[in-house]
């Protein structure tokens, strides 16, 4: 029986490859290469074979008014992995805790290749502006904190007068802004 | 005379999808239809001398095989019959897919080795 090294690139790869059955193993930057499921393979003309890999990283995103350690953090929001453009999701979105935190366990990372990984903002509080555009980070190691900026939004300045007798000041009033 | 036969037919060294036929010994066709389980278990009426069981593994990394069964002179009611799978031979293109299992991103640059036989 055969054996075969087959590449896989960007998730895909493929192989002529002897009819018959097959145990499978892996060698993968960013990923434990013991999760690897299935295990077996049967080879045949026109086989396909699905296999995952999973990963031990732990990345934290606190996003917050200074996209430094020590900003004041927003308190809600969502966050999910896409691809480098962030048209493409990956898996479900994370929600931005009260402390500006969202955890995203099993990444892929390494210390000698670090494993880019990509994010997009979908919400943030009802203070604060979203961030724009994809947020990139370079896993190299398990554990790993970033910060994304959410700036507070800018201040709004209004006067409210009389008509009939101009520049008469309005002495209390509300005004209500309803969003569309 | 007529009897009713129960036939088991296990397969080995694996249940893989199949296409089973059993026909009569002169030529009638008495089942037809993808099995899927481990076993299956036919009920058979006939008085002819025997039964042509044939076996058609879905995937094609696997041969055709066929069976007779001498069903009127058995002795019981119940046959036992085991189907043991063997591999055919030729050379293919096989394509794979590797993503990661927690978010579904496609693995960025891997390489899956394959190699010997598989365990059963």
């Amino acid at each position: 029986m055969a054996n075969y090294n087959v590449q896989i690139t960007n998730g895909v790869g493929s192989q002529a490859m002897k009819n018959g059955n097959y145990a499978v193993s892996v060698t993968a930057n960013g990923y434990d290469a013991t999760t690897l499921q299935p295990t077996t393979y049967t080879a045949a003309q026109g086989g396909a074979g699905a296999f995952t890999l999973r990963a031990n990283g732990t990345l934290t995103l606190t996003f917050n008014e200074t996209g430094e350690e020590g900003g004041a953090p927003i308190t809600s929001g969502t966050v999910v992995m896409t691809d480098g453009t962030g048209t493409t999701h990956y898996g479900q979105p994370v929600a931005i805790g009260a402390n500006g935190e969202a955890v995203f366990n099993n990444v892929p990372f390494s210390a000698e290749t670090p494993y880019v990984l990509y994010f997009t903002q979908l919400e943030t509080d009802e203070a604060h502006n979203i961030h724009v555009g994809v947020i990139t980070v370079n896993m190299n190691a398990a554990t790993l904190t970033q910060y994304v900026l959410n700036s507070p939004l800018a201040e709004q300045s209004f006067t409210l007068t009389d008509e009939t007798y101009t520049g008469l000041p309005v002495a209390a009033a509300t005004l209500a802004f309803t969003g569309e | 005379m007529i009897m009713t036969v129960r036939i088991v037919i296990g397969f080995f060294p694996k249940s893989l999808p199949a296409f089973l036929t059993i026909r009569s010994y002169s030529g009638r066709l008495l089942f037809s239809g993808q099995v899927n389980s481990s076993r299956v278990f036919l009920r058979v009426n006939t008085c002819e001398r025997g039964l042509v069981i044939t076996v058609r593994p879905i995937s094609s990394a696997y041969t055709q095989k066929s069976y007779y069964i001498d069903v009127c002179s058995a002795a019981c009611r119940t046959l036992y019959f085991y189907y043991s799978y063997a591999p055919s031979s030729g050379t293919g293109v096989n394509n794979f897919t590797l993503i990661d299992a927690d978010y579904g991103l496609p693995v960025e640059s891997a390489t899956l080795i394959f190699g010997g036989e598989a365990l059963a």
